[in-house]
């Protein structure tokens, strides 16, 4: 399949008052076209940085893409101004948000909110816009679209609103979605619907999706890889079983261990990740997870590289445990998949 | 919505009524009274006490203030019908009227200058007021909301701090300063603008819309700015602090999210947000300033209602004074009430009913 999105070396810094924040470090990856692609990892990971450096929509100043390149269908997003950059935002490349609650505008209504996009990229004149934005509403599940559309947004339910946010996101069809933490603000029948419905209207449009979360269960059955995050480097990607059955990297396998689970035995303790992150303003020149991490040996004082380890399976760890030992106490983990 | 308005109306006549009586009331604890002196001169107490009467000074206390509501012709019927109610006495000896009562549209008759009702006083002297209250707020609102959006979405560059600084300069200078600096500038040398008096007399169309020609604008320029540059400050300052708040909301960042431009996310995203605060502050500001501006009236020789508020204080025209404060409240209470009007429509989550 043919690359959509190829970050190479990405770096973003936040020079604040304290410091120089290194929220993104040398952060490589790639989507191919129509890929799912989760991103876990803990809050401050760099997780939602990462991909707001993307789209250029990170606060500036005090935050600033330093280095690195993305080709997105072959042009350099980092090199873009924000001209070119609107265009390609909303279009080629949309983003929903985590909090459905905050994220629409309160006082428009949710036509404008949705024909705007289509008006601006799309070039659709009013009549056409709002055709397109009730298709859009039906197609995301809301019903009596045609009388909704004219509503405000605090006459919706959350879940109703994240729709909203969806339908927005997909007005004009684009071909990479890029999902911060969409279900972390809904409660758990919601989040199943509309992990459901992206799974849907990802086979109607072929678009590609990055879902960022910190949930590692529910990417299991929605992404084709996953690529973990820690202080804001990543540690470990792998496609999605592999990741499940075989874990390198530390971390990786200590997150699947926190993961509660249906059949746990009673009184089984839920096995926490030890410690705190690093201080992104203070980076350490170690392994960032070495403070933290059971299998540190002396060569952990130096930063290791991602390292091939099988198929599509890169791992940022000198010790890259084996599964099957790791995993000996912990074999149910294997069958989360 | 109209039923809405009607009910504050009707909720707001108490509000007025207790405000007019506390004022009433007050004013008459005060020590001396509108007929103890003429200039500097004691009046002799017989003169005095016919000008009390004929004024209904005599009356009891209730008594006055129910025939300044109500007007002295039902005080005295009440007491032709009732005269045991106490104090009826007095007033069934006072033939003549001098008040038909708020109720009415009457204001009163003022006590010093003698013979002119206030409606007459009021009639000529508000709309003045009210043009230049109006003008200037127009004028506050046309820098202030610029500005303030200027300083917010140029944050910590030289624009915001020199919006910052002008707006510290426009708040602290006060208007009796810049009214003179304008007038030695553009009046005396220049010579560009009249010094003072106001282009238009009374009557005007519709009770308040003035005449459209220059010699009207060339006498209101200087004052407005007086007094504008004044409002816009504190506009300016306001806005530019809620803007800041609410371009780092989600939505926001979501409206960015969708390509659109710069100028697309602040007026259509942001703007009307931030104008809830700008519009709180706007009542009273709109109440106070088309009620006259007592300094910019004296230094620019305009005919407003500022000037008699004071003169009617010093004076110890009580009939006046009351009035005057009626109107204010009216005027606040309307103000406060579009205040209301306008976050409903601000904000589609303020229902109004």
């Amino acid at each position: 399949m043919a690359r959509l999105l190829d970050v190479k070396e990405l770096e973003t810094r936040f020079f604040t008052e304290n410091g120089v924040v290194k929220a993104v470090n040398h952060v490589t990856f790639h989507v191919d076209e129509g890929e799912t692609l989760g991103v876990v990892g803990e809050s401050g990971s760099g997780k939602s940085v990462t991909m707001l450096s993307l789209m250029k929509l990170i606060p500036q100043p005090p935050g600033k893409v330093t280095g690195g390149e993305a080709l997105f269908q072959g042009r350099d997003l980092v090199q873009m101004n924000q001209n070119e950059m609107r265009e390609i935002r909303g279009n080629n490349m949309a983003m929903i948000f985590q909090d459905p609650m905050t994220s629409l505008n309160p006082v428009l209504r949710i036509s404008t909110q949705i024909m705007e996009a289509l008006e601006l990229h799309l070039k659709l004149n009013k009549q056409e816009a709002r055709d397109r934005a009730v298709e859009l509403l039906r197609m995301v599940g809301i019903p009596a679209a045609e009388k909704r559309i004219d509503d405000y947004p605090h006459q919706f339910s959350g879940g109703m609103r994240q729709r909203v946010m969806i339908a927005i996101g997909l007005a004009c069809v684009p071909q990479l979605l890029i999902a911060d933490e969409p279900t972390t603000a809904l409660d758990v029948t919601i989040q199943a619907q509309i992990v459901d419905l992206v799974k849907d209207l990802r086979s109607e449009i072929g678009m590609a999706i990055i879902w960022i979360t910190h949930d590692m269960s529910l990417l299991a059955s929605l992404a084709d890889r996953i690529m973990v995050m820690y202080a804001g480097e990543i540690v470990e990607v792998a496609p999605v079983n592999q990741l499940y059955e075989n874990p390198r990297h530390p971390y990786t396998i200590g997150l699947l261990r926190s993961i509660p689970r249906l059949d746990s035995r009673e009184h089984e303790r839920l096995q926490p990740v030890q410690g705190f992150p690093p201080d992104l303003i203070d980076y350490p020149t170690t392994c960032p997870f070495m403070p933290r991490c059971p299998y540190a040996i002396s060569q952990c004082v130096q930063d290791p590289d991602l390292e091939e380890v099988g198929d599509r399976h890169f791992v940022r760890c000198w010790v890259k445990p084996r599964g099957e030992k790791v995993l000996a106490h912990h074999h149910r983990v294997r069958e989360i998949t | 919505m109209l039923s809405y308005i009607i009910r504050r109306t009707l909720v707001s006549i108490p509000v007025i009524l207790l405000m007019a009586f506390v004022v009433f009331y007050l004013i008459r604890q005060v020590p001396a009274g509108p007929f103890d002196f003429v200039g500097d001169r004691a009046l002799p107490p017989a003169i005095r006490e016919n000008l009390e009467k004929r004024y209904h000074l005599d009356w009891p206390l209730m008594w006055q203030f129910t025939s300044y509501v109500v007007g002295d012709d039902v005080a005295l019927g009440v007491c032709n019908v009732a005269g045991f109610i106490p104090g009826c006495d007095i007033i069934k000896e006072t033939p003549e009227g001098v008040s038909r009562g708020l109720i009415r549209g009457d204001l009163g008759e003022s006590m010093k200058q003698r013979g002119r009702s206030i409606n007459t006083i009021v009639g000529n002297s508000f709309p003045v007021s009210l043009q230049l209250g109006i003008l200037s707020i127009i004028l506050g609102l046309l820098i202030g909301i610029p500005a303030g959006v200027l300083a917010a979405l140029r944050q910590n560059s030289w624009v915001d701090y020199l919006a910052s600084f002008v707006a510290v300069l426009g708040l602290s200078i006060p208007s009796m300063v810049i009214g003179p600096v304008l007038i030695v500038v553009f009046a005396v040398k220049l010579g560009w603008l009249p010094a003072a008096q106001w282009g238009a007399p009374p009557p005007y169309t519709l009770g308040i819309i003035p005449p459209l020609t220059w010699d009207f604008f060339k006498h209101t320029i200087m004052p407005v700015i007086a007094l504008g540059t004044g409002l816009s400050a504190s506009i300016a300052r306001l806005t530019r602090a809620s803007l800041l708040q609410v371009i780092r909301e989600d939505y926001i960042r979501t409206a960015r999210a969708k390509g659109l431009k710069e100028r697309v996310v602040i007026v259509r995203h942001a703007l009307k947000n931030s104008l809830i605060p700008v519009v709180t502050i706007l009542g009273p500001m709109v109440a106070g300033v088309v009620t006259g501006t007592f300094v910019i009236e004296l230094i620019f020789a305009i005919p407003g209602m500022g000037k008699y508020f004071i003169d009617s204080i010093t004076n110890r025209d009580y009939t006046l004074i009351t009035s005057v404060s009626v109107i204010y409240g009216v005027l606040l209470v309307a103000a406060n009430m579009l205040v209301d009007i306008t976050y409903g429509w601000l904000d589609p989550r303020i229902r109004l009913d």
